[in-house]
């Protein structure tokens, strides 16, 4: 076995210092090495999303890329996008929408949609889909998850049009 | 099994001399490496990691067209202004390419080096008549994309060499392109055929000058379908033209039938797909005119 | 009659959880001292086993233990075994598992134990496997001219000959559907732990039935049910794939003989071709109609493909092959038939999708043949109140035909053209229904008034999709209380009433009645505890709206929390009780209209809209049952159009991936249209009955006959491939 190498990366906003095997992936210091169990291994070759962790604001599949990779760079997994004991609106949405089955797509898609509307704060009904395509559901058939998501883009769109939510 | 040992160079130079070593094996993106490094597949000594290379990422404009580095993010090329100016083709396959998840990973380089018959990248580079750029201990070579792929997952790049850049030139005036791609699902699917096609028109817009038809998934590598293009050009642009260049490109395809489709269907669909892509390519070709 | 708490869209009491991604899953959870398991896999579909060698993997770093088929004398619950004895009788099924520090030890000394095969001939298809002198797959079969059938069911009915000889026309037609996987995210996961003083093992694992789990646990393992606690953790996704044991009894050997806790986490490849997928069949339907379109005649055979070992296809597949309509001459035998293929598991509604497609496909075809309007066929031949149905039993009123009509009407069937559309493609509309028949089993559920008048529900049932939710609203509904105040506990084999598994679209209906009736026992031990101190009879008090107080007296009440902290003071802890299985089977019955547009250069299919309608009896909370029939449909989009196990010729699993084992994405998903039809006539709670399974039923055929609509290509056989259909169009070959 190789020895470990030590790796500096910002994770949900701290910085961090790991040692891992040079091979090993992010998905894999996320979840054994940080505790960071919010990114799901569903297939471990890039297809369903449910490792779905943000680089520098970006998606990546956590399975397909070594931690060695993330040196230098911002990570926010689930546990990051809200102080703990809070939701953000965006999670609330998923809630509320009954977007969430199962919910172990769940994580991987709720990054997918931060990063969209981080990009794009009002997104089509198109562009919505065609952000969602690497994370797999099996459970909702996709339209709750798609209008939670934009109903929470909605909810951004000023308060003349603030929707009430029960 | 042995972790390989990881090397992380920082200069072209570095690289080359890495992977001459036995068991070495480059690695960009990694997003095709990972799996095959966990099926077994692919036991890798020394992983040579490209990344922290400076200079062969992203894309400028040169004098000899439109240069873009190997290391450049598959996700990169969808908003690129230099792209979506001259080769916006290449920003709709980018596009199309797997998931955004995959698309922050995966580079155009791997993506190439790769060389699986279905590589979608492939497609705009060869119709538009790119040239890969190439470094080794010998130094410096350029290899046109049509000539770059040699098999399934093979490639012309020698032990040891890297492919640095992707040099396109600009697109004539009066040059339309289209890319189509057939899969089952509408997204994340190997598509079972597809297919890129570029095409200058005469200044009237009745001739096809010049025609570029590139075909992916079937045969062994991405490959053009010259016998269709010879069809096209010179002559003056009809339906039934086009329909000959469409037939025409079906002997072009070598395909296999695998899990995905049979050879007959994936013959059929050259000859549908190209038809397509050449009535898209056209239409678009009086609109495209660079500046 | 008015609700305030059914009937409400609740979000999922778990869903905050979920959202923060705090859920535990299988393999979030790790142990002091915890090891690793892994599994050696047959790489023959079919051989005899001549020698395992251990040897070289026992001393292998980090490793603990290491066991082979000889651990396991006895096979599961479903006659499957644990380990492969004598012979291996698919590509994948486990034949040795080793436990080590760590994953990556574990898999490689997994790889380093070997076997000598001595490969036998295998049989791959339930036709060839029904041959005379077919391969075997079990040696020790009974019957010498079909060695490989697994199981037999009839249903018969009326006169079939007199009927067929009565019928203006006879129908027959051969129809085919693939293996599938159920398509859950999470693949299996398993983690045992034994205290080595007490020799109690607990198992913590992804399970639909946690009971059934505790059974299988103690025959495979020989140790008493008490020394068993099995806890049921967060599912992600299952669908009848996590039905049966599945890496538990390695699990749990490993754990035994190293002393130490040992996590099995299944590779997505290893889910792929190892687990219980959803088998194919084979059914060929020969039907006798009238002019007008009554069907007079059934005769049916059935072949379902169970894989290497047994399974119940045969009789829920016989059961509901004459769908939701009248049928009074019938003819049905139906098979389970060995291959070399994995064991074949449950998958949303056992069979009926399979015989669904064959049957709406085939009543598209006389329909056309007849000239009369699908819809129409449809409701002549409904199911009706007092008719027969599903092999037997009568039908205790009549909603067939109004969920078939509903879902024609929502769709806009009777103002549907077809169009040419642009340029090379067709729409085309289909229209199918579908049945299912939800069986309580045995269902319990305890519930404690709390002394703050909360309302503590505890039930031994796995809330796969959103049930506890239901239950909340449930106990909040008999009690008169806030959602808010009721919590809903899933225990464990230890903590929690015994439940049958969470499966068959039952637990709301089954569960969901016995929370109901532990809230009647529960309230009616509160009057009974304050009958003496409110001076009148405990039939007199009244316990609604979060209040108890006496009928006919106003002004004599109580808060809830009054009266439960002291009618404890008089009789102890208020604890109701639910336990039942005594429920009829309810039938469901879904419809749907599919919208496709075909591509006819290239075959491919686009489902735009489809319109869903379904009989739930009662929507305790309409957002978690729109959830189940979109994700349902959305599954049944796949079974028609893209998915399906390819093996090669060597009996080997080729699309082990999903790249290639394609499930619809999100760009895939048409436009839903939901209607839930609520008559409310069967006992489940509040007139609910179960609503998860139905709606993958009819999908399938909705797809096929809208394709059929469009471009006039009659597909028989899942999925509908693109290449299919430019084959049809371009006059077979």
């Amino acid at each position: 076995m190789t020895a470990e190498t030590t790796m500096t990366f910002r994770v949900n906003g701290r910085e961090c210092q790991v040692a891992a095997g040079p091979a090993e992936r992010l998905v894999d210091v996320l979840r054994s090495r940080l505790g960071l169990t919010g990114a799901k291994e569903g297939c471990s070759t890039g297809q369903c999303g449910a490792c779905t962790v943000l680089l520098d604001g970006e998606p990546v599949a956590s399975c397909m890329m070594l931690a060695a990779d993330a040196e230098g760079r911002e990570i926010t997994t689930i546990e990051g996008l809200a102080p703990p004991g809070e939701l953000h609106p965006l999670q609330q949405a998923f809630l509320e929408h009954g977007a969430v089955q199962c919910g172990f797509c769940t994580p991987g898609m709720i990054l997918s949609a931060k990063a969209l509307l981080d990009r794009k704060p009002h997104p089509s009904d198109e562009d919505i889909a065609r952000a969602l395509v690497g994370n797999l559901c099996r459970c909702t058939g996709y339209r709750k998850i798609c209008e939670a998501i934009k109903s929470y883009a909605r909810s951004t769109r000023g308060r003349s049009k603030r929707v009430r939510k029960r | 099994m042995a972790e390989p040992q990881m090397l992380q160079p920082s200069t072209v130079r570095e690289a080359v001399r890495a992977l001459a070593a036995r068991g070495a094996v480059a690695m960009a993106g990694a997003t095709d490496l990972i799996p095959a490094m966990r099926k077994g597949e692919i036991r890798p000594r020394i992983l040579v990691n490209l990344k922290g290379i400076a200079g062969i990422r992203g894309v400028k404009r040169t004098r000899r067209g439109i240069w873009i580095g190997a290391l450049t993010r598959v996700a990169d090329l969808l908003d690129d202004p230099v792209i979506a100016q001259n080769l916006p083709l290449l920003a709709e396959v980018a596009a199309e390419f797997a998931s955004p998840q995959i698309r922050n990973l995966a580079t155009i380089g791997g993506n190439l080096c790769n060389a699986a018959p279905s590589a979608d990248l492939a497609l705009p580079l060869l119709v538009f008549d790119a040239t890969a750029e190439v470094r080794g201990r010998s130094g410096k070579r350029e290899i046109a994309t049509s000539d770059f792929f040699r098999g399934v997952n093979r490639t012309a790049l020698r032990r040891g060499e890297i492919l640095t850049g992707l040099l396109v030139p600009r697109p004539r005036v009066r040059t339309g392109a289209a890319h189509l791609k057939l899969g089952v699902r509408k997204a994340m699917d190997l598509a079972f055929v597809g297919i890129a096609a570029a095409v200058q028109v005469s200044s009237d817009g009745k001739k096809c000058r010049r025609a570029r038809v590139a075909l992916g998934s079937v045969a062994p590598t991405p490959r053009r379908a010259a016998k269709a293009e010879a069809v096209l050009e010179g002559q003056v642009v009809t339906s039934q033209l086009i329909d000959e260049a469409a037939e025409a490109a079906v002997s072009a395809a070598r395909p296999v039938s695998d899990l995905r489709a049979s050879a007959d269907y994936r013959r059929e669909m050259t000859r549908v797909l190209t038809g397509r892509a050449l009535r898209e390519a056209f239409r678009r070709a009086p609109q495209e005119r660079p500046r | 009659m008015r609700f305030t708490a059914v009937g409400k869209r609740v979000p999922r009491l778990d869903g905050p959880e979920k959202v923060a991604g705090r859920t535990q899953f299988g393999a979030d959870i790790a142990l002091p001292g915890m090891l690793w398991g892994a599994t050696l896999r047959s790489t023959h579909a079919h051989a005899r086993i001549v020698r395992v060698r251990t040897d070289k993997a026992t001393k292998m770093p980090g490793v603990l233990a290491v066991i082979t088929g000889q651990a396991f004398p006895t096979s599961d619950g479903e006659g499957v075994p644990v380990l492969a004895r004598d012979k291996v009788r698919f590509q994948g099924e486990a034949v040795a598992a080793v436990a080590a520090e760590t994953e990556e030890q574990a898999r490689a000394a997994a790889s380093a134990i070997e076997v000598d095969y001595a490969p036998l001939p295998y049989v791959a298809d339930v036709r060839e496997a029904m041959k005379r002198g077919a391969t075997r797959v079990h040696d020790e079969s009974e019957d010498p001219k079909h060695p490989n059938i697994a199981g037999v069911a009839e249903v018969k009915r009326g006169d079939v000959e007199a009927a067929f000889a009565a019928a203006d026309l006879v129908f027959e037609d051969t129809f085919e559907t693939p293996w599938v996987h159920q398509g859950f995210l999470e693949p299996h996961v398993s983690l045992a732990a034994m205290d080595p003083a007490s020799g109690r093992l607990t198992v913590w694992t992804s399970t639909q039935a946690q009971f059934n789990q505790r059974a299988d646990l103690a025959n495979l393992l020989h140790l008493p049910m008490s020394h068993i606690r099995v806890i049921g953790l967060p599912v992600g996704g299952a669908f009848g794939g996590k039905n049966a044991v599945c890496v538990e009894p390695i699990a749990a050997e490993l754990a035994r003989r190293a002393g130490r806790p040992v996590k099995v986490v299944v590779s997505r490849r290893d889910d792929f071709f190892a687990t219980r997928p959803c088998g194919a069949s084979v059914m060929e339907l020969k039907t006798g109609v009238k002019k007008d379109g009554t069907l007079v005649a059934l005769q049916a055979r059935l072949l379902f493909d169970t894989g290497g070992y047994p399974g119940a296809q045969h009789g829920v597949g016989a059961s509901l092959a004459q769908g939701p309509y009248r049928v009074l001459n019938m003819d049905v035998k139906s098979y389970s038939v060995y291959t070399n293929r994995p064991p074949a598991g449950a998958r949303r509604a056992l069979t009926s999708p399979h015989v669904h497609f064959a049957l709406e496909s085939q009543l598209d075809i006389i329909a056309h043949a007849l000239g009369i309007d699908p819809l129409q066929i449809r409701l002549r031949n409904a199911l009706r109140k007092g008719d027969t149905a599903l092999g037997g039993m009568e039908m205790p009123y009549t909603v067939a035909g109004k969920v078939i009509r509903t879902a024609a009407e929502k769709a806009g069937w009777q103002r549907r053209r077809r169009s040419s559309g642009r340029g090379a493609k067709a729409r085309g509309f289909g229209l199918a229904a579908g049945h299912w028949s939800v069986w309580a089993g045995a269902s319990s559920a305890w519930v404690q008034v709390n002394e703050d008048g909360t309302i503590s529900v505890v039930t031994g049932a796995i809330n796969l999709t959103g049930t506890n939710t239901s239950f909340a609203q449930i106990a909040a509904e008999s009690f008169g209380i806030l959602v808010e105040r009721v919590t809903v506990h899933q225990g464990d084999t230890d903590t929690s009433p015994r439940n049958d598994g969470s499966w068959g679209s039952r637990v709301l209906f089954g569960v969901g009645e016995a929370v109901r009736r532990a809230c009647e026992d529960a309230k009616r031990q509160l009057a009974e505890g304050l009958s003496e101190e409110m001076g009148v009879p405990a039939d007199r008090i009244l316990v609604s709206e979060g209040q108890v107080s006496v009928r006919g007296k106003a002004g004599r009440s109580l808060t809830l929390a009054e009266a439960a902290s002291r009618a404890a003071d008089y009789r102890g802890a208020i604890i109701g009780r639910g336990a039942l299985s005594d429920l009829p089977f309810a039938v469901a019955v879904a419809a749907q209209v599919a919208e496709v547009e075909v591509d006819r250069e290239t075959g491919q299919v686009e489902v735009k809209r489809l319109t869903c309608s379904q009989d739930v009896g009662r929507a305790i909370n309409p957002m978690s049952v729109e959830g189940q029939v979109e994700g349902a449909a959305s599954q049944g989009i796949g079974y028609g159009l893209c998915e399906e196990y390819i093996y090669g010729t060597d009996g080997t699993l080729l699309n082990d991936n999903f790249m290639d084992f394609r499930m619809p994405t999100s760009v895939d998903h048409p436009q839903y249209q939901v209607a839930l039809i609520e008559e409310g006539l069967d006992g489940g709670p509040f007139g609910a009955k179960g609503v998860g399974e139905p709606p993958l039923v009819p999908t399938a055929a909705a797809i096929a006959n809208a394709v059929y609509d469009a471009v006039g290509v009659r597909v028989k056989q899942l999925p509908i491939k693109p290449e299919s259909i430019v084959r049809a169009l371009s006059g077979g070959r």
